[in-house]
């Protein structure tokens, strides 16, 4: 079974749905649905199986199946990669913001990641694109199932904060409470976190006396940075 | 102007049953087009065909990923089925074998639309909201949704009209357990306590069955069908829906007889299984044990003490396994009544709820006037299967050190688990609370709802949110607002709000953490596919 989520060796999804490499996206997520049918098929009876199809078709839709400059992009690393059967050229990364693991519509109860609004539900728009028009009925709905899993979200860096957080524990910004934050567009790379390691103690904060808890850089209270 | 009558549907997670209170004031059950009493409850995709019923059951062997079983289980979840572009959800499964039981009722009952559906008294709210919308998927117009051990419990009651009685209903179906008390007195009957498990059902059994069949094969020829070497893809689909099928009939075998034969094949190799009820019996104790422990935690939330249990009905097909009847036996020391067929008196009993709910709204039904009578005084008082409330912010909680949550870290009060409806409280049920805008301006406000006996809201189910909207702009943080949450008699969350410094009404929506985004083509296909 091919290991998923690897970027710098990417597997040949072609090879794995038995089609061809310039078949269209058609044709593509035709032979991507019948194999989530047998993950669900398989569920009950071999749920290893299952799981493995499952994770599969996650990263093929996200290879394959979201977006032309996407599959792209996806085209270009496996060619490299079977241009070098060494892959320890470092590929040129992907423009930040490459979404990570967790597809649209998958409710992981996984920690907020550090990835930001991708793990949303919404597909992340390009950067420097306006988010799609006529969005608003769903972008209400994936931003609530977003604060259901991981409570508010930073509007700045889009770190999933606690409904009780005034301020991102991650950048320190003021949270806006309403329905998450503005689309990924909005965000300030050069606003990022600081990029020491997190510290692993809770330490009072200088500036309110309130507690700042482990991993987190900024009193979620009164924003201030950890000391 | 008289009314045909309207349909009680018993949509199960294995077989399904349709009845109807006939002009002598009795529940029958329709047969559907096939002739059969029951329907089994899987869907066989062909194009723009939905094949449903036994037909799909059998093409499960053969080409199982165009065919959904179980569905049941994944009602109110994120599961879809993706096919030809479109991505079914639960719901629109569901709706498709409504469709079906619908039409052949309508063979023999008349042009009927009305019906109320079972659901398992466990079904929390977003099961039950994703069950109803299933059928108004498929054009029925639901009079109501009733517990299926509260059905059964009509049923019975219908023929023998207890006195001051108190039963128990254990209902072990295909997918799902309930376990009912209540007090039954002529025509009314109130529930006192219920609680099961929607993951605990005959497929558990079958599965029992299958792991040890697996076994045996990959102790005789060293091939696992997990293997991705062993056996590809497709084959191991189809071996493993042929034995999944071959144990649940060797379950049904071992209900009569002590021991059964399996013939297994995989990948060229053959293997015959000798099964015996005591291997079975040994391999499916964690669930009998699982069975045992739900009924005497609801038997004691409901206070009252085995022996004083006037009658204990077993209903659902998974009730007929021996080993589950002896252990209901061992607790109220008397085996289950069997006067109520274990498959049809859900649907029975649905059907004398429809006809009472129909009575309720005023229905010119003609039935034998006795019937009719005890119909339209006819009580039936749920109550809520779990615990409803939302999570606050309790300052005076003491912090959880142990924890590494970042929310316990702080000094002085955590998030707790504030339950506003809790569970076994008679429905229908309505709360009140006040909560607040946070932001000068804010126009909206956000309550998530949690379900769950914890404190922790980490233990809790987060079932979803209630949106409030439309909240009179250009004002100031900390504005009052009133919600009231009502859970509805048939365990539906329903809300309102109101603006308390205006007085004025805000629109309110429920949002379910697993409700389908786009579900808008499925809805479009469920009603234009032919379903056969």
């Amino acid at each position: 079974m091919p290991h998923p989520a690897d970027p710098e060796r990417p597997d040949d999804w072609y090879s794995v749905l038995g089609v061809d490499p310039v078949a269209t996206t058609d044709q593509i997520a035709a032979a991507v649905e019948r194999r989530a049918r047998q993950a669900n098929a398989l569920a009950v009876t071999a749920p290893e199986r299952a799981r493995q199809l499952r994770d599969q078709v996650r990263a093929i839709k996200q290879d394959l199946l979201s977006g032309a400059e996407q599959r792209e992009r996806y085209d270009q690393r496996l060619a490299r990669q079977e241009a070098n059967a060494v892959p320890s050229l470092p590929p040129a990364r992907t423009p930040a913001g490459y979404p990570a693991e967790t597809p649209a519509g998958q409710p992981a109860p996984a920690p907020p990641s550090p990835h930001g609004p991708a793990a949303g539900g919404q597909p992340l728009p390009q950067a420097g694109s306006s988010p799609p028009p006529g969005a608003g009925a769903r972008g209400l709905m994936s931003r609530v199932a977003q604060f259901l899993r991981t409570g508010w979200t930073c509007s700045n860096c889009g770190y999933g904060a606690l409904p009780t957080d005034k301020f991102c524990p991650k950048c320190g910004s003021k949270i806006q409470p309403g329905l998450g934050g503005r689309a990924a567009a909005d965000s300030h790379p050069d606003m990022a976190p600081p990029s020491e390691a997190p510290a692993a103690q809770p330490a009072p904060c200088g500036k309110c006396g309130g507690m700042i808890a482990p991993g987190d850089a900024f009193c979620t209270r009164c924003g201030a940075l950890r000391a | 102007m008289s009314e045909p009558t309207a349909f009680g549907i018993d949509l199960g997670t294995t077989l399904s049953v349709v009845a109807q209170v006939n002009k002598a004031g009795l529940p029958v059950v329709l047969p559907n087009a096939e002739g059969s009493q029951t329907t089994p409850s899987v869907v066989l995709f062909d194009g723009g065909t939905a094949v449903v019923g036994p037909v799909a059951r059998e093409a499960l062997a053969a080409e199982p990923e165009v065919v959904v079983q179980l569905v049941k289980r994944h009602m109110g979840s994120h599961w879809s089925f993706d096919y030809q572009g479109i991505s079914y959800g639960p719901e629109h499964i569901s709706a498709l074998i409504l469709r079906k039981l619908l039409a052949d009722a309508q063979l023999l009952g008349g042009p009927v639309s009305q019906a109320a559906v079972t659901v398992p008294a466990y079904f929390n709210d977003p099961m039950r909201s994703a069950t109803r919308r299933a059928a108004e998927l498929a054009g029925i117009e639901v009079l109501g949704l009733l517990s299926e051990p509260t059905a059964a419990a009509l049923a019975f009651g219908y023929e023998r009209r207890p006195a001051g009685a108190t039963g128990v209903v254990v209902d072990l179906g295909g997918g799902t357990f309930d376990v009912t008390v209540m007090d039954y007195d002529g025509h009314d009957l109130a529930v006192r306590a219920t609680g099961g498990d929607y993951y605990l059902g005959g497929s558990n059994f079958d599965k029992v069955l299958f792991d040890y069949l697996a076994e045996e094969f990959r102790a005789a020829h060293d091939l696992d069908i997990n293997d991705p070497d062993s056996l590809s893809l497709d084959e191991c689909t189809q071996v493993s829906h042929d034995w999944l099928l071959r144990a649940t009939r060797a379950k049904h075998d071992l209900t009569s007889r002590e021991r059964t034969t399996v013939a297994l094949q995989a990948a060229g190799l053959l293997l015959r299984v000798e099964v015996r009820r005591d291997t079975f019996l040994a391999r499916s104790r964690p669930l009998l044990d699982e069975v045992t422990e739900k009924i005497i935690d609801v038997v004691a939330a409901a206070g009252v003490a085995p022996k004083d249990v006037n009658f204990v009905l077993a209903v659902g097909g998974s009730t007929r396994i021996p080993a589950v009847r002896e252990r209901v036996q061992e607790i109220f020391g008397r085996p289950p009544d069997t006067s109520v067929r274990p498959d049809e008196a859900v649907a029975l009993g649905a059907a004398l709820f429809a006809a009472q709910r129909q009575l309720e709204q005023g229905s010119a039904l003609v039935m034998e006037p006795q019937a009719r009578d005890y119909l339209a005084n006819l009580t039936v008082t749920d109550v809520a299967a779990h615990t409803l409330g939302i999570s606050v912010f309790d300052a005076d909680a003491g912090s959880d050190p142990g924890a590494g949550r970042r929310a316990s870290g702080r000094a002085g009060g955590r998030q707790v688990m504030l339950p506003l409806l809790t569970r076994n409280t008679r429905l229908p049920f309505d709360t009140r609370r006040t909560f607040y805008t946070m932001q000068p301006g804010e126009q909206r406000i956000m309550v998530p709802i949690l379900e769950g006996e914890e404190a922790d809201p980490e233990l809790c189910q987060r079932i979803g949110a209630v949106v409030v909207d439309g909240l009179p702009a250009f004002r100031p943080a900390h504005q009052e607002v009133l919600v009231t949450m009502r859970l509805d008699r048939d365990g539906i969350l329903r809300v309102a709000a109101a603006d308390v410094a205006t007085g004025m009404a805000a629109s309110t929506t429920i949002v379910h953490a697993h409700q389908q985004v786009s579900g808008h083509a499925a809805d479009v296909a469920v009603r234009a596919m032919t379903v056969e």
